[in-house]
């Protein structure tokens, strides 16, 4: 049997040891909720205050130019590029996930233009059906096929634009094969859409040897970009010039500054930006990019798959018998940086753990979610979670009433 | 052009002086961090510093984000933000506070409410503007007309008088900014309402240029949709999200294609298919702003202490003087009046134009007068009435008459184009 010291060894030798150093993290908490927002880079809030104090302050509206505001969407995005196997000048920083999504669907329709249905599995993270429901009301004749993961392939047919999936599921953690799924959608004359939220930072992504063509993700996960910041969108080389806008602000004209009355797109990936862009969330984000400076993201994969299998082999040993029952793929190559058990007191016993300082999240209808952040997450930090749950269970501590109030946001 | 003042009384710079000593908002120039020798004259861009910013954003970064993480969302009120900003600003557009909401950009927004608007008009196929409209709204307009086939399409008219004209039976929404970005002039929001209305039409408003620098009464006005930004004379910073306004009387009918989570009914249900929140929520689409969005609530703040009609006395103030000033002080140099000579029917800025306008901005600016420029040859000076003082008019028209007689601004390098305007 494993043990705290073997954690603490294995601490010890992490090759990653060092990032943790890097963040801002509180006292007495275990954090296992990267996943949905990824903690505070130390260097963040510096950085932060001088945007304040000198750029808005000071610089004002000269900042656009001076302090080179106007090229944060493809400056910020050339830094997370190298993370998902991109050009710099496939990746741009904008809008939200949700927006971002809207804008590549519709363009993935009109570059297929004789074909009208939108393929993606019904367990995908609801924001994006939402949104290819959205794309379905707008544009006439337009199907959205929603299927079991199983089925997926045997749903490409020739009636199929894009299948569009995420790439690592929000509930289970499981990675879809990429590659494998981008050649069958090519082979039925489809274009893939992959949403990278659950992937960028956790683990290797290289969207150019899957052949992919048109992907979303999410700044503040596991990049760390704080509440509610900027998302990314990225377009294979290949399709940018053929890309027709649906969100045609200004930011992706030409010539904004000409104030021309026409819509002309810009060249490259500029014409899928649309308002101004979000200088704040953008600068936040491209400070917290400095954490990966240097880092091996095979490492990442290593160290959070050991933190996953980890935690699995713990949750089993010490909490037998106590109707927890794995809700991720056990082996860890088929999964994500997290790990799911279901329970049926899964809302409560969370809330208990959140009360204690073990913070991980619920998801319906029964689901206790626990991201491993491998620049920030100690193997210690898992043994320690693990007693906890364990303490939470022993002492029947989650059966209060207090931890059965659902909060607005879970 | 200009002509010289005939005015018995001389403005002078103890004139002005005088005027800020009296002026009931002075203090509040006091909250926000300004430039020494700066002349700040484009808040109609983007809006100065609120001192209290600065706390906020350490407070959300350090305590909020570091240390409360995720359970901020609950605990620091985050979820809330977006329905907390837009009741603030309801009270600044004369809006019900149910009315409206804080999220995305305006250019987002603005396709989210002409969508809505499109689909509660479905035998209609036209959304008509103005040539002159602020350009993002008509990009925005053409693609989402452009989405729903070859019959939906924009129709532009060349000039305010022809508005009423081009409202035909085909016409789905109207869409109008308020307050021009270029020229200032500010359209009659009540009676081109109320005319869109007769004929059948829905109306969208841009209120970008108009929320915390002039009095707006959507509902009084009964419109029904509107938009606007949140950086400009709320303060926001660089780059708040902006507002969205949709009527209680179409909330309920009204159907936007960005349905993204957060305009869900029950978001944390996660539910496979989409089913719109009620009321305004369903104008949100994805996960709020959270800094951005925190940091905004410091100027909305100040133009709410400041009050509307305290701000509009004194932006019509300053832009009357600076017009004055400009006429005793430049006349005979070249520039020519650009906009609404009416006070009632300008927004809070002054435009006026010179073949070399882009050159003289590049001067003023290098001399510390910040205005902006806008094609074509438009020198655009924007008068926000909560930091922008009397003597700022009187030093900026100063600084401008120098860099006129002595052609400062013909040296090459005020030439040179940059990236932003």
């Amino acid at each position: 049997m494993i043990n705290r010291a073997d954690c603490e060894r294995l601490d010890r030798r992490d090759p990653l040891r060092r990032k943790r150093a890097a963040f801002r993290l509180p006292k007495g908490v275990i954090y296992l909720d990267g996943n949905s927002l990824g903690a505070l880079p130390r260097a963040v809030p510096g950085r932060m205050r001088a945007l304040i104090e000198q750029e808005w302050g000071e610089g004002l509206i000269r900042s656009w130019n001076e302090a080179g505001w106007i090229a944060k969407p493809a400056a910020v995005a050339a830094r997370l590029a190298p993370l998902i196997g991109a050009a710099p000048d496939e990746v741009i920083c904008a809008d939200s996930t949700s927006v971002n999504l809207f804008k590549l669907l519709v363009a993935a329709l009109r570059l297929r233009p004789a074909r009208h249905t939108i393929v993606t599995e019904l367990g995908n993270f609801p924001t994006d059906l939402y949104i290819a429901e959205g794309v379905r009301e707008l544009m006439p004749g337009t199907h959205l096929n929603r299927v079991e993961a199983s089925g997926l392939i045997r749903a490409l047919d020739g009636d199929s634009a894009v299948l569009t999936l995420t790439h690592v599921n929000f509930r289970s953690g499981r990675v879809h094969d990429m590659a494998a799924l981008t050649a069958a959608a090519h082979g039925a004359g489809a274009l893939t859409l992959w949403d990278l939220s659950h992937s960028v930072g956790a683990l290797p992504v290289d969207l150019a040897a899957a052949g992919a063509d048109l992907a979303i993700g999410c700044g503040y996960k596991y990049l760390n970009g704080g509440p509610g910041g900027p998302a990314f969108l990225y377009v294979a080389r290949r399709h940018q010039g053929a890309i027709r806008p649906v969100l045609t602000g200004w930011m992706g004209h030409a010539q904004p500054f000409d104030f021309a009355p026409d819509y002309r797109p810009a060249g490259g990936l500029t014409r899928l930006l649309c308002g101004t862009p979000p200088i704040f969330g953008l600068i936040a984000l491209e400070a917290a990019l400095d954490v990966w400076d240097g880092v091996d993201i095979a490492l990442v994969r290593q160290k959070s798959v050991a933190l996953g299998d980890l935690f699995v082999r713990l949750v089993e040993e010490r909490l037998a018998g106590q109707d927890f029952v794995l809700a991720s793929p056990r082996a860890g190559a088929e999964r994500g940086s997290q790990v799911s058990f279901r329970h049926p007191e899964g809302y409560a016993i969370m809330q208990a753990l959140i009360a204690r300082g073990v913070i991980g999240d619920f998801r319906t209808p029964d689901i206790l979610r626990f991201g491993f952040a491998p620049l920030y997450v100690r193997y210690q930090d898992v043994w320690d979670a693990v007693a906890v749950l364990g303490e939470v269970m022993a002492d029947r501590a989650w059966d209060a009433a207090v931890h059965r109030r659902r909060a607005a946001v879970t | 052009m200009l002509s010289a003042r005939t005015s018995a009384t001389r403005l002078d710079l103890a004139a002005l002086a005088a005027l800020d000593a009296a002026d009931p908002l002075a203090p509040l120039r006091g909250a926000f961090h300004l430039p020494d020798d700066v002349v700040y004259l484009d808040g109609n861009s983007l809006g100065a510093l609120p001192k209290r910013a600065e706390q906020i954003a350490s407070r959300v970064l350090r305590q909020e984000w570091g240390d409360g993480l995720v359970r901020s969302w609950n605990d620091a009120g985050w979820h809330r933000l977006p329905w907390r900003l837009g009741a603030k600003i309801a009270r600044l557009v004369g809006a019900g506070e149910d009315e409206v909401i804080v999220t995305d950009s305006t250019s987002a927004n603005l396709y989210k409410v002409l969508q809505a608007a499109l689909s509660l008009r479905p035998g209609r196929r036209s959304i008509v503007s103005e040539r002159e409209n602020f350009p993002t709204d008509l990009y925005i307009a053409e693609g989402a007309a452009r989405v729903r086939g070859e019959r939906h399409r924009l129709r532009l008219v060349d000039s305010p008088a022809h508005i009423e004209g081009a409202i035909d039976e085909d016409c789905a929404v109207l869409l109008l900014t308020h307050v021009n970005y270029r020229d200032g002039n500010m359209l009659d929001m009540a009676a081109l309402t109320e005319r869109a209305h007769r004929k059948g039409a829905l109306v969208a408003w841009d209120l970008s240029h108009s929320a915390g620098a002039v009095p707006v009464e959507l509902v009084a006005c009964e419109a029904d949709f509107a938009v606007g930004c949140c950086y400009k004379y709320l303060n926001g910073g660089p780059v708040a999200p902006a507002f969205v306004f949709a009527a209680r009387r179409l909330q309920e009918r009204s159907e936007q294609p960005l349905s993204g989570w957060w305009g869900h009914a029950t978001p944390f249900d996660f539910s496979p298919t989409f089913r719109a929140a009620d009321g305004i929520a369903r104008f949100l689409c994805g996960t709020p702003p959270v800094l951005s969005m925190a940091v905004a609530e410091a100027g909305i703040d100040l133009v709410l202490e400041a009050t509307i009609p305290r701000l509009r006395a004194k932006s019509i103030q300053l832009t009357e003087l600076f017009i004055e000033l400009l006429a005793q002080e430049c006349a005979g140099l070249g520039l020519e009046p650009v906009g609404p000579r009416d006070p009632q029917r300008r927004g809070s800025q002054v435009s006026v134009r010179h073949p070399g306008g882009y050159a003289i901005m590049r001067a003023l600016i290098d001399r510390g007068v910040i205005g902006d420029y806008r094609e074509p040859g438009i020198l655009r000076f924007g008068f926000a009435p909560l930091y922008s003082r009397y003597i700022d008019a009187w030093n900026a028209v100063a600084v401008l008459k120098d860099v006129l007689q002595t052609r400062a601004w013909e040296q090459p390098h005020y030439r040179e184009r940059h990236a932003v305007t």
